[in-house]
């Protein structure tokens, strides 16, 4: 395999071929860097444009831009507190503070270098994977992707912060919004109140918007001053880059986390941020995630690159898209003369090696690109507050109104976006409720399909209890622990 | 003014937004009756379902034909409304776009059966456009090599061993259910999988045992199984002839259909309100799995030249060789053929319908009313 990896090394360098990556990755890090647009939307922009292409360029094409979207994605979540896809969620716990204390440049610099880190790692992967891709991705059935649903859901428990029944009930919300729409496993429709609209439920990058964007943008009205206090803006990418260098057993671990998470098919890998912030917050010691700790940073960002790499895996070899991105993927391969399955392996393998080479490529040069562009555009974390809301309204309404092109994308915005508001003004954690939504149809999916299928046998299954195992473990041992290194801290080990 | 170029990004970037936003605003208002060309003009081309779908696919792979094709060279601009299992987009376009002959719609298998049936949401007539082009699909229906070694008498004979992965049972697995039902098959359906790419995958892990793929899918990651013995195939869903019967898949002739099968066991023929539901969703989810129409009420000038397009694009050697992939390899209907197709799969007998209907509430407690 390693020949046919340099043959299609050489492939992917041919100049014909890698400008086409190079337009993708330029569109990759607009797409990223706007909030309300995600790799869905970029997607179904560049689809009509592949058609008849050649299947390297096509994916040149394509490739390039899905990797970079969770690099350039990061410049707003840093620097506004917004997300600039559902992808990068998590990086604004501890983004956003460091911004407000004129550390935007380290925050991205270390942002970014993990970004390509973590993307470089999954693209790897994805080259690992390639031989034991059908076993591993056949050794999952429906009990035991239910009880990984339940270890990212207890992940709830542990972004809740001080309080966690709040994070409960958060988490429980979320799971609400998320049953709107049609039942995964019977024709039912639910909390549609006779809409057509609402049959198809709530969509993520609504969703996300709303409850992160809508509270930021009255904040920003209501204090009337720019978002970082201080008057210089220090340049930090060196020293981000060598913060996240510090601490590379934190990065390899996140990225090997949204590897595996991306990986798992049906599974959302939109969560993959904030399960890499939460076990982040676990493991790293005197950590202060959440008031501006880099590491909370560099877990998210990590991960959700990696994640890519992971999600092509079942996407190419199977043609089980992960997220919507990968569906249209599968539209954009098919339109080049494609099919995703196991010729992907044979007769198409130097397609799929490109699409290695592509990722690896891409999550450098997008990386380098982007820490090209933190000067002029961190600078925008000094445009007084009022000025910045007219441009980020029409951006997040058109990104709200983008997801289905309906009006009623934009009065969910807001309602979900009054929610948000109310929740930020009585410290209710947010993350959690998001990760309810996007777990809520697959948690329900499983269930269901292991109940049908296996009764109440499949409890007894060894990897079953394996994870429900670790589950309590997470959810009770992280108060021990927290206590442990509290007496560790206190112990003088600082 | 340290800030200005911010300003300007920002304006710009805001400008490439309302830029991506879609053409649907230009599509619509230039009717001008007694304009019979379609010189310069831009059709809008509604697809209800999300960008990179089959169907999506589908329609995006037609478009440079039908540029081609169409008398006076039009632009034709895919625009996605995706909703509801398509039944969004499909309303949108029966009832808010204008029949000016500049709104064409591609309708499939989801569109067609919940129309059949009179499912509530739906707000649309198929009997109110003119089709112009169909495409078939069809389905394989396999096993585990070791529930398939005593031959098919041996499948009827198991109870409560058969587990079939679907999806939902108003969808393409209606005919795939109502196969096992022709066939007296005790099959437990475990719906609720997100798509036929995880149902193949909990076949391949032994979480179903009997499942079915669509023409593509079959041949790609299928037959790979088969060669390795790890599946075997058993019947193909069939295509419905000019004459209603029940036919065998051009693209599978050496799998019996479901009518042989039963021949062979029982004797005779099958027949009954069951039969007959078979046969129409066979009609009205595969030999017609996707149809591209226009209103009828447009200029008749505009659907002549249209129609006329279809032939042309028929003919098409370059289109014969590049729809292999994505027509799967079978041949369209136009004309005539397609209009008898259309009226023998669409128009479906009050007996059949109820018993459908029944069929779906006693065996998956839905009230078709309702959805």
């Amino acid at each position: 395999m390693i020949e046919s990896a340099i043959e299609a090394l050489f492939i992917v360098l041919d100049p014909s071929r890698l400008v086409y990556m190079f337009i993708g990755i330029c569109i990759g890090v607009v797409v990223g860097l706007l909030p309300g647009l995600s790799g869905t939307v970029g997607m179904s922009l560049m689809l009509p444009f592949v058609f008849g292409l050649e299947p390297y360029v096509g994916m040149a094409l394509l490739i390039g831009m899905i990797a970079v979207i969770h690099t350039g994605d990061t410049f707003p979540s840093i620097l506004l507190g917004i997300p600039g896809t559902s992808g990068s969620q998590a990086t604004i716990m501890d983004g956003f503070p460091l911004a407000k204390r004129g550390e935007a440049s380290r925050a991205m610099g270390a942002a970014f270098f993990c970004s390509m880190v973590g993307g470089v790692i999954g693209g790897i992967a994805l080259y690992l994977t390639i031989p034991f891709a059908r076993p591993l991705i056949t050794s999952f059935s429906s009990p035991e992707l239910f009880m990984l649903t339940m270890l990212g859901l207890s992940m709830a428990g542990l972004l809740a912060g001080k309080s966690p029944l709040k994070g409960i009930i958060s988490g429980i919300l979320g799971l609400l919004i998320g049953s709107v729409g049609s039942a995964p496993a019977v024709p039912e429709y639910r909390y549609t109140f006779d809409t057509l609209y609402l049959t198809q439920g709530v969509s993520l990058p609504v969703v996300a918007m709303a409850i992160f964007a809508f509270p930021i943008i009255i904040t920003m009205l209501t204090n009337k001053g720019s978002v970082a206090n201080h008057a210089t803006l220090q340049s930090g990418i060196l020293k981000g880059v060598m913060d996240a260098l510090k601490n590379k057993f934190l990065v390899f671990r996140s990225a090997v986390i949204g590897v595996l998470i991306g990986f798992i098919p049906g599974l959302g890998g939109s969560v993959v941020d904030w399960i890499a912030y939460g076990a982040g917050q676990k493991t790293v010691k005197n950590n202060h995630f959440g008031k501006g700790d880099i590491r909370g940073v560099i877990a998210p960002e990590s991960a959700n690159n990696a994640k890519e790499g992971g999600s092509l895996v079942p996407t190419l070899l199977f043609g089980i898209p992960g997220s919507g991105t990968t569906a249209i993927l599968l539209g954009g391969l098919t339109l080049m003369g494609l099919e995703a399955g196991p010729k992907m392996l044979t007769t198409d393998l130097s397609v799929t090696l490109s699409i290695v080479w592509t990722l690896v490529f891409a999550n450098v040069f997008g990386a380098l690109l982007c820490m090209i562009l933190v000067r002029p555009i961190s600078k925008i974390s000094f445009v007084p507050g009022e000025k910045i809301v007219p441009f980020l309204l029409i951006l997040l309404v058109i990104g709200a109104y983008q997801s289905t092109m309906s009006w009623g994308d934009l009065i969910i915005f807001v309602i979900i976006g009054l929610l948000g508001y109310v929740m930020t003004i009585l410290d209710w954690p947010r993350p959690p409720l998001l990760i309810g939504f996007v777990l809520a149809l697959p948690a329900e999916r499983y269930y269901w399909i292991s109940i049908e299928r296996y009764g109440w046998e499949w409890i007894t299954n060894p990897i079953v209890i394996f994870l429900a195992i670790i589950i309590v473990v997470l959810l009770s041992g992280g108060a021990i622990m927290k206590r442990f290194s509290k007496d560790y801290e206190q112990g003088g080990i600082n | 003014m340290k800030i200005r170029p911010i300003f300007v990004l920002m304006l710009i970037l805001s400008c490439f937004l309302m830029g991506c936003n879609t053409l649907q605003a230009t599509g619509g208002n230039q009717v001008s009756e007694g304009n019979s060309s379609y010189q310069g003009q831009t059709i809008s081309f509604v697809v209800p379902f999300q960008a990179g779908g089959g169907t999506d696919v589908f329609a995006r792979f037609m478009t440079p034909y039908f540029a081609k094709h169409i008398e006076g060279k039009p632009r034709v601009q895919v625009e996605n409304i995706p909703g509801g299992a398509s039944i969004t987009g499909t309303n949108e376009y029966a009832n808010s776009r204008l029949p000016n002959g500049l709104n064409i719609l591609t309708s499939s298998a989801s569109s067609h059966v919940p129309f059949m049936l009179e499912q509530s949401s739906v707000d649309y007539d198929l009997n109110n456009f003119t089709p112009l082009i169909g495409a078939p699909s069809g389905g394989v229906v396999y096993t585990k090599p070791e529930l398939a070694e005593g031959g098919i008498e041996n499948l009827m004979s198991l109870e409560e061993e058969l587990f079939y992965a679907g999806i939902s049972p108003t969808g393409l697995d209606l005919v795939t259910l109502l196969s096992f039902e022709v066939l007296k098959m005790d099959v437990k359906a475990v719906l609720g999988y997100e798509g036929r790419g995880p149902s193949r995958v909990a076949f391949e892990q032994g979480e179903s045992n009997i499942d079915y793929q669509t023409t593509t899918a079959y041949k790609n990651s299928v037959e790979a199984l088969v060669e390795e013995g790890r599946a075997v195939p058993l019947y193909s869903l069939g295509q419905i002839d000019a004459n209603g019967d029940l036919i065998r898949d051009p693209q599978f002739p050496d799998l019996p259909t479901i009518e042989e099968i039963y021949v062979d066991i029982y004797g005779e023929k099958p027949s009954g309100e069951v039969w007959d539901a078979y046969k129409q969703t066979v009609g009205a989810s595969y030999t017609l799995n996707k149809v591209i129409w226009v209103h009828k009420d447009a200029p008749s000038s505009y659907q002549e030249l249209l129609k006329k397009g279809m032939d042309g694009l028929i003919n098409d050697k370059e289109f014969a060789t590049h729809s292999e992939e994505i027509l799967e390899g079978y041949d369209t209907y136009v004309g005539e053929e397609l209009n008898t197709q259309i009226k023998q799969s669409f128009a479906i007998s009050e007996e059949t319908k109820q018993w459908i209907i029944e069929y779906l509430r006693t065996n998956f407690d839905i009230d078709i009313k309702k959805l």
